[in-house]
């Protein structure tokens, strides 16, 4: 068999987001939703750390 | 390392970040091993199959480590330079398992030679 025949047990390409279909994948990838690992996501927002809680003092 | 490798304006070498989704990454993975395998097998044979419609593949690695800019990469060695380049540019407009391919030019060349500090 030809490799290019060769029957394959996936079916994964050119399978678009759900929500997504109709959009070219340079689209898609300008939307920021689907950023690769490290970027942050368009939309994301950063959190300043937030300010240390103060102890609970009991007395 | 910085990561600020210069990006070749030739290669044969092709990187797709972040493609394969290793099922053993989720912490609620409760697939044995013999499952996890046959879940990269199946991934290898329908990206490998598929990266040879655009030329002779000579060698195909998928990346296993976890760190943000390695994790589930796949480098794949063209035979030409040409083939490379006519991959990226067309990877690039196509999605693969629900996600758009993230394609470029990489400057591996010797996958054995293929780290950095």
């Amino acid at each position: 068999t030809p490799i290019n025949k060769r029957p394959r047990k996936l079916n994964n390409w050119d399978v678009p987001p759900p929500g997504y279909e109709g959009m070219t994948s340079e689209q898609v990838k300008a939307t920021g939703h689907f950023p690769l690992p490290g970027q942050a996501a368009v939309g994301a927002t950063i959190k300043p750390p937030s300010a240390p809680e103060t102890p609970l003092i009991h007395i | 390392c910085s990561r600020k490798h210069v990006k070749p304006t030739f290669s044969q070498t092709i990187l797709c970040s972040n493609i394969y989704q290793n099922p053993a990454h989720d912490t609620n993975c409760t697939m044995t091993e013999d499952e996890i395998q046959s879940h990269f097998d199946d991934f290898y044979e329908d990206f490998f199959t598929e990266l040879c419609k655009y030329g002779e593949v000579e060698e195909m690695h998928v990346c296993d480590n976890v760190g943000d800019h390695l994790i589930g990469n796949v480098y794949a060695r063209f035979r030409y330079e040409e083939d490379a380049q006519r991959a990226v540019d067309n990877l690039n407009q196509r999605f693969y398992a629900g996600r758009p391919i993230y394609a470029e030019l990489s400057p591996v060349t010797d996958f054995r030679e293929a780290c950095c500090r």
